[in-house]
């Protein structure tokens, strides 16, 4: 069955270990690709700054939320304690800094963290329930001892002749198409086209 | 972790006295003549305020000493990695003990019956110092005070002394016997810490009391001696030492663990201050309603600012941490405002002294430095810091055969 270029999420690759993977991201970063990613099944370490990545925008979402949560603490104590129902208890003002402050704070840190996995969910694009990469039916080795490289075809420099050849250069195995959507097919153990290298 | 063990540990490095400029020599010159002419100015016009202008000078170096203890206890008591190739500044800094004890001479035989109202109070009149007789004792005063000095003093240099000594054998049995005898030495420490604060500082008002001031102190001690680590360390990579062996990773630790405890200073003091200010009662608020008085208030407010905020969001970015000379001037500042902080603590107590002397009710007046009070500052400040340049000099500048030497050197902050 012939798919259409436009269901093509990308092509996958797959490394023998962790250092190899290191390399190959270092190379793939070098050749300046944009939409891609890599898969093992632990951290690696030294991979962030193979991957070229930069600091995550997750600590803007953590500043808003943070900046709400004072907001709303300050907005909160001000207009029941001294505009909606002034009380002296104590003798103590209307409003004052000092009790605001625990309150201040908890609320800023309490909206802060809920800014940062908003933002992270965001980012991330998470919760999704499937992922073109389980596709791949060799992905499933991600969890055990497989490392994989992944370019997707939304790269501006993506083309599947010119990627592959990338992906062999760097070397790496079992180079497949993957595509968006699951497969449909009258045989369901008919494997994933492939090409060795 | 992934440095290669093949690769050749340091070998011993000598401070070069010569590297480090005017300052072996200015150090004692300001010292002495600080010291000195404080005295003899102070005790010929104003014992009054020379004694308060001491108690703050030995208060700061006091603190700042503490704290290199504290770090000490606690690399080996954690087994830190990091921090082996600064501890023998830490160790340096924390064996100044036995000059302060010296230091701590003049405050018993000269300043002592100036500076804390209780020995010369009558306790008639005054139920509360009654109840506090068993405590607040000329006697048991003087006998904690040389307890606390002598721990202090020989914890410190049992800790240089044995770490030395492994410098030449390399037995890593040292390791495990500083670690475990610092289990039982952070308990002790506290508690000289907690006590001698309330006897020193606390006790300067006799009515008032915080159940938080220990830790008050300790996390001015800790915040301060690792301003001091920053900017020792950065001064000795300046001056060319410890090529190749420091990296901007320990930069950035060390500006962590500044910024933790400027933090941690926001939070206790507040701490303090908000539990006092929530209950309101006489003996309590009284501490803060004489520093809100007149210009102390502008005073508490740059403290409050100063102390936190502003180192606060000086550190808050990695690049603050990364970057050396934003890291020291942060430092610098950090050890400024420990400054402010000791001489808040101690110097309204002056005043109340004073309108005691003219038979009016206690009362502060406001902000008023004296010269005395820089004098006494610069001559401790100065003799402490010739102590630590000489005992720095006495073996290598860092731990050379510390069985973390490797793990330390490959630091690295996974950003």
């Amino acid at each position: 069955m012939k798919r259409s270029e436009k269901s093509l999420h990308g092509l996958g690759a797959e490394f023998p270990t962790a250092a190899s993977l290191l390399h190959a991201a270092q190379k793939v970063q070098a050749l300046g690709f944009r939409r891609w990613d890599v898969y093992s099944p632990f951290p690696v370490h030294g991979m962030d700054q193979a991957m070229g990545f930069r600091r995550s925008r997750v600590s803007l979402f953590s500043l808003i939320g943070g900046i709400t949560g004072l907001c709303t603490a300050f907005a909160l104590i001000y207009y029941t304690s001294a505009l909606n129902y002034p009380l002296i208890t104590q003798g103590k003002p209307y409003f004052a800094l000092e009790p605001s402050l625990p309150i201040f704070f908890e609320l800023t840190i309490l909206l802060t963290a809920f800014g940062t996995v908003l933002g992270l969910l965001l980012l991330t694009l998470l919760p999704r329930f499937h992922h073109p990469v389980f596709n791949w039916d060799r992905f499933q080795r991600v969890t055990d001892d497989g490392f994989f490289i992944v370019l997707e075809a939304a790269d501006p420099q993506f083309s599947n002749e010119t990627s592959r050849k990338v992906l062999q250069d760097i070397g790496g195995t079992h180079i497949s198409e993957i595509f968006q959507d699951p497969e449909i097919t009258p045989h369901p153990a008919r494997p994933t086209s492939e090409v060795v290298s | 972790m992934s440095h290669p063990s093949s690769s050749p540990l340091p070998v011993a490095e000598k401070l070069r006295i010569e590297k480090l400029g005017i300052l072996p020599v200015l150090f004692p010159a300001v010292g002495i003549i600080g010291l000195l002419s404080a005295f003899i100015w102070g005790l010929t016009s104003n014992p009054l305020q020379l004694a308060f202008s001491y108690l703050f000078a030995f208060s700061v170096g006091f603190t700042i000493c503490a704290g290199a203890l504290f770090w000490t206890l606690l690399h080996h008591a954690l087994d830190a990695d990091w921090s082996v190739l600064m501890r023998r500044i830490l160790e340096s800094i924390a064996s100044c003990f036995p000059v302060l004890l010296l230091l701590f001479i003049p405050i018993v035989f000269l300043f002592a019956h100036e500076l804390w109202e209780w020995m010369t109070a009558d306790v008639a009149q005054d139920p509360l110092l009654a109840w506090k007789r068993p405590f607040l004792n000329e006697p048991f005063f003087y006998i904690r005070c040389a307890f606390y000095l002598l721990f202090f003093s020989l914890a410190g240099l049992l800790y240089r002394g044995l770490s030395m000594r492994q410098d030449e054998d390399g037995d890593p049995r040292i390791t495990l016997r500083l670690r475990h005898t610092a289990y039982g030495f952070i308990p002790l420490f506290v508690l000289c810490l907690t006590f001698a604060g309330f006897d020193w500082l606390m006790a300067l008002d006799h009515h008032w009391y915080s159940t938080m001031w220990g830790v008050y102190l300790f996390a001015g001690c800790a915040q301060s001696s690792m301003a001091i680590l920053i900017l020792t360390t950065n001064g000795l990579v300046r001056t060319g030492h410890l090529k190749g062996l420091f990296t901007v990773e320990h930069n950035h630790i060390m500006g962590m663990l500044l910024f933790a405890f400027t933090t941690f200073w926001g939070y206790i003091s507040f701490s303090q201050y908000f539990l006092q200010w929530y209950a309101n009662i006489p003996e309590e608020t009284w501490f803060f309603v004489y520093r809100n008085t007149g210009t102390w208030f502008w005073f508490s407010v740059f403290l409050v600012v100063g102390h936190f905020f502003i180192p606060f969001l000086l550190l808050l970015t990695q690049p603050a941490k990364r970057t050396t000379w934003r890291l020291c001037t942060t430092a610098v500042w950090v050890v400024f405002m420990h400054c402010v902080d000791i001489y808040w603590i101690v110097m309204p107590n002056l005043q109340l002294q004073q309108s005691r002397h003219a038979g009016l009710p206690p009362a502060t007046t406001g902000f008023h430095p004296h010269l005395l009070d820089l004098l006494a500052l610069v001559g401790v400040l100065g003799i402490l810091a010739h102590t630590f340049i000489w005992l720095l000099s006495r073996g290598s500048i860092f731990p050379p055969r510390d069985p973390r030497l490797r793990d330390s050197l490959a630091v690295t902050n996974w950003l």
